[in-house]
């Protein structure tokens, strides 16, 4: 299927077997006692994003969770040759295993307490150009469930990039931004209902923080006009996804997938990607 | 679910039966929980914690509001 789509989706590597990088992850999940979902899946991730890929995880990919049913997640295994893998240690802060979330891929449940950290250290800089993506599906949507999906941290201080979904204005919203810089909504009940999946693209083009033109945002394939967000919380907390401690702001979502990629030119691929795996989007 | 419950003291009780509920090697919830807007500490309950519980029990949790809007 992803063959077809003439854009190298197709397994890598020679006579289609598995990329070397491939080969490693799958060693280090298994060395580590996770287990692997999919490993076409994983291998064509790797071969589409491994050259720019700063951390991304895949639930179809490598993780470890609990024995039981539902099976609460305890690691997820980072793409990235970095390995910031994102693990809770908090049994009550677990997410929990969906089979089917989108698309007949899996993914994990974040119902109003839970979230999983990877690491302290900045993903980005203040010149970095990136794309964030996220799959998701928003589960419920109220005044105080917001959804911080991902806090990137970055040079600066109280440097931290946020995704959240809520429905703190009159609109259910897609926010993202840093607490020092730029900072964007996009306000659309149709786009962001419960129980509607959807993938969103965050681009920033690496010419500062502050100005907001330097950032654009797609859902499911298409370029969305934003509005002017309002104050983000600036406590300094770990990369994250789930939610924002210090404000009591949670998920109540299933994220099937998180990829941040250190370039904003692989928009048509990523659009193409998620379109052949997750089935819906231009 | 959630389990709402009035006082540290009460909480931290159902803290210590969770983890020993559960025969694990660390607290099953955090030792610093949210609060509801009511002031009540929240905690998270697995569906094998909820007929067990002896506190209020709830489908959602209305957080304390907070300054910011993000």
């Amino acid at each position: 299927m992803f063959g077809k789509l003439g854009l190298g989706l197709g397994l890598g590597g020679g006579g289609g077997g598995l990329l070397p990088e491939t080969n490693a992850y799958i060693a280090r999940v298994q060395a580590d006692g996770g287990i692997i979902g999919d490993v076409k899946s994983v291998n064509t991730a790797i071969k589409l994003f491994k050259d720019n890929l700063i951390w991304g995880i895949m639930i179809d990919g490598g993780l470890a969770r609990e024995a039981g049913s539902p099976s609460y997640i305890t690691k997820i295994y980072d793409l990235a040759t970095a390995s910031r893998d994102c693990s809770q240690a908090t049994p009550a802060a677990r997410p929990f295993y969906v089979e089917n979330a989108i698309g007949g891929k899996p993914g994990i449940r974040f119902s109003g307490a839970q979230f999983m950290e990877f690491g302290n250290d900045n993903l980005i800089n203040s010149t970095q150009p990136f794309s964030l993506i996220m799959v998701f599906k928003p589960k419920a949507i109220g005044a105080t469930t917001y959804g911080h999906t991902a806090c990137i941290r970055t040079e600066l201080d109280t440097g931290m990039f946020l995704n959240y979904i809520t429905t703190a204005s009159a609109y259910k919203i897609w926010g993202f931004g840093h607490v020092t810089g730029a900072r964007l909504r996009i306000d659309n009940d149709t786009l962001f209902a419960v129980d509607t999946p959807v993938h969103t693209i965050t681009i920033y083009n690496g010419e500062g923080w502050n100005t907001v033109g330097n950032y654009a945002a797609a859902v499911n394939g298409n370029v969305i006009a934003t509005t002017g967000a309002g104050s983000f919380a600036s406590t300094k907390l770990s990369n994250r996804i789930g939610f924002l401690n210090s404000s009591n702001h949670y998920l109540n979502a299933e994220i099937c997938e998180i990829l941040l990629l250190n370039t904003n030119t692989l928009t048509a691929t990523i659009n193409a990607y998620l379109k052949a795996k997750y089935g819906f989007g231009a | 679910m959630f389990g709402l419950f009035e006082n540290m003291k009460a909480y931290n009780a159902a803290n210590q039966f969770a983890k020993d509920f559960f025969g694990l090697d660390v607290l099953y919830a955090s030792e610093t929980p949210m609060h509801d807007k009511h002031g009540k500490y929240v905690m998270y309950l697995r569906p094998e914690l909820v007929n067990v519980m002896d506190c209020e029990i709830v489908e959602s949790v209305e957080y304390e509001e907070t300054e910011d809007d993000n």
